[in-house]
């Protein structure tokens, strides 16, 4: 399933990753998920998903991380669409340093305990 | 003048009118973008409170989630689940919206309709196990936490972005507009008097010229 078809759906929420987290999300009660196999074709979905004004998308750690300079350009200075990346079935990745954490450094200059 | 000044500036009276104008209306501009910025982090602040934990909470609820998932996947074997969830019904609402934060555009997210019945979901109950139904609970409950997440952390990325451009406008003009303004009207009453002080002396010149 590989082309976007988004007539049918009536809330902006949508899912690109693998297919197991995919039927995961299906099972939740989303329906505009899109199974993908490899980068590009996430890119390509991603984009038309923007582009048809979905304001949630939902992807893996892993995808997000392949393909951290498309995703950064598009969130770039808007508000939506929100790209929001969670733990696949492997589990979460584990990170050196967490994103959320290095903004607050940036912004306040301090780290701050949380 | 070893400081830096503003350049192309002719020492007159009103460019010096001008001048004191600007630092005026960079004085201003300062104050309230400084205030911008602490209200900003302030915000940011009270954020970072709902942040703490958001994310830990969607990694266990998914976790679990997956974990019934693949039990369900061994019991009924990937296709039949792939089969239930195909025809799980879309209820869920949602409606995103935004709000302002110090003229920032953040997203708000309200959601309704995200738990269901076991009925409501669509699958058949006699060939599905009961480990299908856990994942559905869990994933369900998954994504109201994931949106949830969505906004803060959204919130969280904008309001940061811009905390840093206000902060360097606060800087540059504190440490570099200001001062260098500044410098140039001091430049300028220099120099004014400067011409005052020879044009007295020229005329005690011409007066004892005269005179002689």
């Amino acid at each position: 399933m590989n082309s976007v078809d988004s007539t049918l759906s009536k809330s902006s929420i949508a899912i690109v990753a693998d297919s197991d987290t995919v039927t995961g999300f299906r099972l939740g009660g989303i329906k505009e998920v899109h199974a993908i196999e490899d980068m590009e074709g996430a890119k390509k979905i991603i984009k038309d998903l923007t582009d048809q004004g979905f304001s949630i998308i939902i992807t893996t750690e892993k995808i997000g991380d392949g393909i951290r300079e498309f995703i950064d350009r598009i969130t770039k200075n808007r508000t939506l669409p929100i790209i929001v990346e969670v733990p696949d079935k492997t589990g979460p990745i584990k990170r050196a340093t967490d994103p959320i954490k290095e903004l607050v450094k940036r912004a306040i200059g301090i780290e701050t305990v949380k | 003048m070893a400081e830096e000044m503003v350049e192309g500036v002719n020492p007159t009276r009103m460019e010096l009118l001008k001048l004191k104008d600007r630092v005026n209306l960079a004085v201003k501009g300062h104050k309230l973008l400084k205030e911008k910025r602490d209200a900003l982090i302030m915000e940011f602040f009270s954020i970072l409170d709902r942040a703490k934990g958001v994310r830990e909470n969607v990694e266990k609820k998914l976790g679990k989630s997956f974990e019934d998932l693949i039990a369900a996947q061994a019991i009924m074997g990937d296709f039949a689940v792939g089969k239930a969830a195909m025809s799980v019904q879309e209820s869920l609402d949602i409606e995103v919206d935004t709000r302002s934060v110090m003229g920032v555009t953040v997203p708000v997210i309200e959601y309704k309709n995200i738990k269901k019945s076991m009925i409501q979901r669509g699958y058949g109950l006699v060939d599905t196990s009961a480990k299908l139904d856990e994942a559905s609970c869990g994933f369900e409950e998954a994504i109201a936490l994931i949106l949830e997440l969505s906004e803060v952390e959204m919130t969280v990325k904008l309001l940061a972005g811009e905390i840093e451009s206000t902060k360097r406008r606060v800087n540059a003009l504190e440490h570099i507009m200001i001062p260098r303004l500044q410098n140039t009207v001091k430049y300028i009453e220099m120099r004014l008097e400067e011409m005052e002080r020879e044009n007295f002396v020229r005329l005690k010149i011409i007066k004892q010229a005269m005179e002689e």
